[in-house]
């Protein structure tokens, strides 16, 4: 939701680069008759030996807000490492500027692992940092999970999405997932108790997560179960078609919004789309002789891995990838060595076997055996993952492999008519995200002009533009659009002189801090550096500034982040919910509107 | 003014402002330069509307918290800024864009020159100095981060421990102070 002023920066930069060149800049009176080129070269041995590294009056010359500034420039892992510098780091993370930095991707990536758990690594999860093709000597512990999971007397993790992982907590007949990177979790009570299920398959979206799972819940028959993260509630699907069940240890694979299974014999495959709830068999015929098929789906391909042979006894295996026409088409043969070593790992015994996506590999695992086959899709070759050091030499089946790309947040949208609403920086623009069927579109309604910054706020079924408007990255006014049936922008708003000038200079012009949200026919306006926020009433017409939170102290930081709570026996949760609980744990006061209505 | 001779493109040299350091140094730079200071921005219009401007140059403006030796490094950054502080795609680019950034100091300068870009809302040069502090401190420990900026650890021992411990899993060192 947040913008800042880089793309105007780009702008005018190239603009004024060709000028400046023609331009001389001279240094009238200064005792060295120099250009201002060579001062500055002489400028740094003079300040060396005037400050030197370590000055600790830095801090005080260093405003607070610069530093915040400074910190989220960090990639996301150098500021992990530096969070436990002091408390005011560690509450950095939850600024708007960090997150909003941190969740468009515009980011430096995090390391990628592969994690394993094995029953005789207990309670501990090996990793291998497939960015740098070793292990990690630090495994992923009990006591790494949140307190949710470490005080569980007993849970079993049963699938990974990306960051997110998801855990059984039998005890409280409830799931968990959580975010280890945002150290988020949320509890997810089982729709039914007693309840057994199969299948359970973790999807991360963009904006949230999605659970699926079988089960026979209190019937006999199966029936499919969806939580979905932003509608959050189970939706039960019956009208399944039983050949799925007593499938080991494989997962539905994530593939243009639904599940896609393979059955056993007779082989076939089948999708379950997440929204419909609909089961479909794909039509595309399998190539012959198969003993055993698994499916992958990766970089937008969906391929099929399987044994080819005669009476359960695989002489090859192979890879297919489904194309266009939606043909099984053959992409790859094991060669003949490798293909051995697997076959005798499994002892023929394919149930064993399973296969995931990892970060352009795919990954062809046998419970009962400690190395993972892969196959490195950019150079199209085969390699054994060594086995993980840590593991004593004489150990169990059990091998249970899982891929890890730890992410700190999904972006936050607006959300409106099933869509989400960004807008994007300069040259500004509206796009959205259709939670359905995950189509990015650009908004073609034309933008007003002379915007500085853009804000998008919804309610009442409408969407609302707050935006400053100027020039240079100054704003003169702040006004407020409409976006009307014809999708026109409608200026409905404009800003009165007086708090329009105060709201500016609490914000000193920096409209990254800038951010907007809907409350109860309130349209809040807020500046992350400000303990007040600026509120328009939709049914007066009217704009307010809603007093300071009194239990803060009189001198207070910037890091204001203010959240609608609109408690109700079943809220709608979201992704910034799971952040209300972590700022409050911050000790950041949230005003209640309802106990100090004005 | 001799100076003005100099300038090879004399019809924009019409509009010059003198700025007058803490250390009562002046300096007279073009009036594009000046203006990407919104601070002497703001100032040079205010006296505009107050109709002082009609004395056009002669007007000094006071820059009480700017050293002379940073001001002329920003005038000489003002000169040849980069094409752009966007993120860059790739990590080659990425690596020129940080030795650019290396070449405007020690850490101690970098820390003089944001608090003055700050104090002139220059946001250019107050978001490159920014990135190339960042780059300093990317691969630092938090001891070193805490006696570059003075900060006192605030947390408990244990606290401290239990924090460090908590994404232990997702690193591998740090750099030698």
């Amino acid at each position: 939701m947040f913008s800042n002023t880089k793309g105007r920066v780009e702008q005018t930069t190239k603009n004024r680069f060709s000028k400046e060149k023609k331009k001389n800049v001279k240094n009238l009176q200064s005792t060295s008759s120099s250009s201002s080129s060579s001062a500055s070269s002489s400028f740094n041995k003079q300040l060396a030996m005037t400050k030197p590294d370590m000055d600790p009056e830095i801090w005080s010359r260093m405003p607070e807000e610069l530093l915040e500034k400074i910190l989220s420039l960090l990639p996301l892992k150098a500021f992990l490492n530096l969070r436990s510098t002091c408390k005011n780091f560690k509450s950095l993370i939850f600024s708007p500027s960090f997150i909003s930095r941190h969740s468009s991707g515009s980011s430096l990536p995090f390391s990628s692992f592969l994690l394993l758990s094995h029953p005789q690594c207990y309670n501990q999860f090996p990793l291998y940092d497939s960015g740098l093709g070793a292990w990690r000597s630090v495994a992923l512990s009990h006591s790494d999970l949140l307190p949710a999971a470490s005080k569980a007397p007993s849970f079993s993790l049963l699938s990974i999405s990306n960051g997110l992982f998801c855990f059984s907590l039998p005890s409280s007949s409830s799931f968990l997932v959580c975010n280890l990177l945002a150290r988020t979790s949320r509890i997810i009570k089982f729709p039914a108790f007693p309840f057994a299920f199969e299948l359970l398959t973790l999807v991360s979206t963009p904006v949230g997560c999605k659970l699926f799972m079988l089960s026979t819940g209190s019937s006999s028959n199966f029936s499919a179960f969806v939580y979905d993260s932003n509608d959050p509630s189970w939706r039960k699907f019956d009208g399944f078609d039983p050949i799925l069940s007593d499938n080991y240890h494989q997962e539905g694979v994530s593939f243009n919004g639904c599940l896609y299974f393979s059955t056993r014999e007779p082989f076939s495959v089948v999708s379950f789309d997440l929204e419909s709830g609909k089961w479909e068999t794909l039509n595309s015929e399998l190539p012959g002789d198969l003993t055993f098929v698994r499916l992958v789906s990766g970089e937008g391909k969906l391929y099929m891995i399987g044994g080819v042979g005669s009476n359960g006894i695989s002489r090859a295996i192979k890879m297919w990838e489904l194309d266009q026409a939606r043909n099984w088409e053959e992409v790859e043969n094991l060669p003949e060595m490798i293909c051995r070593k697997f076959l005798s790992v499994c002892y023929h015994n394919y149930e064993h076997v399973y296969c995931f996506w990892h970060q352009g590999m795919i990954c062809v695992c046998c419970n009962t055996w400690p190395e993972i086959l892969y196959y490195k899709m950019s150079r199209r070759t085969w390699h054994w993952l060594p086995k993980c050091p840590s593991l004593p030499v004489k150990c169990n089946c059990g091998f249970r492999w899982f891929s890890f790309v730890p992410a700190l947040y999904a972006p936050e949208g607006v959300s409106f008519n099933g869509c989400l609403y960004f807008s994007t920086r300069e040259p500004f623009s509206v796009v959205s995200f259709d939670l359905e069927s995950g189509k990015w579109e650009t908004l073609n309604s034309e933008l007003p002009g002379d915007l500085t910054f853009v804000r998008l706020v919804s309610g009442e079924g409408k969407l609302y533009m707050i935006g400053g408007v100027g020039s240079n990255g100054i704003s003169r006014a702040i006004k407020m659009w409409e976006l009307d049936q014809a999708r026109n922008w409608e200026e409905v708003e404009n800003l009165p002189e007086m708090i329009c000038r105060k709201f500016l200079s609490v914000c000193y012009h920096n409209y990254e801090h800038v951010y907007c949200f809907w409350h109860q026919g309130m349209i809040c306006v807020c500046c992350n550096t400000w303990p007040e926020i600026l509120y328009y009433k939709m049914s007066r017409r009217t704009w307010h500034w809603l007093p300071k939170c009194p239990s803060l102290p009189v001198k207070c930081n910037c890091g204001f982040r203010w959240f609608s709570f609109v408690p109700a026996l079943y809220a709608p949760q979201s992704s910034r919910e799971m952040l209300v609980f972590w700022v409050l744990e911050a000790k950041i006061a949230i005003w209640d509107p309802n106990a100090n209505a004005p | 003014m001799s100076n003005t001779s100099e300038n090879p493109n004399p019809s924009s040299s019409s509009a010059k402002i003198t700025l007058k350091t803490s250390d009562n140094e002046l300096f007279e730079v073009e009036e594009a330069v000046a203006m990407k200071f919104c601070t002497v921005k703001q100032y040079f219009e205010d006296e505009k509307d107050n109709d002082v401007a009609a004395r056009g140059s002669s007007t000094v403006i006071p820059l009480p918290n700017v050293h002379s030796a940073v001001l002329a490094r920003l005038i000489s950054y003002c000169k040849k800024l980069p094409q752009s502080n966007a993120v860059a795609d790739n990590h080659e680019e990425e690596e020129t864009k940080k030795k650019e950034r290396k070449q405007y100091g020690t850490p101690g300068d970098l820390v003089d020159l944001i608090s003055a870009a700050n104090y002139l809302d220059f946001k250019e040069g107050l978001e490159f100095f920014n990135q190339a502090l960042a780059d300093h401190i990317q691969n630092k420990s938090v001891e070193y981060v805490r006696k570059f900026f003075g900060i006192k650890g605030d947390f408990e021992p244990h606290e401290e421990e239990k924090y460090r411990e908590e994404y232990a899993w997702a690193f591998e060192g740090v750099d030698e102070d």
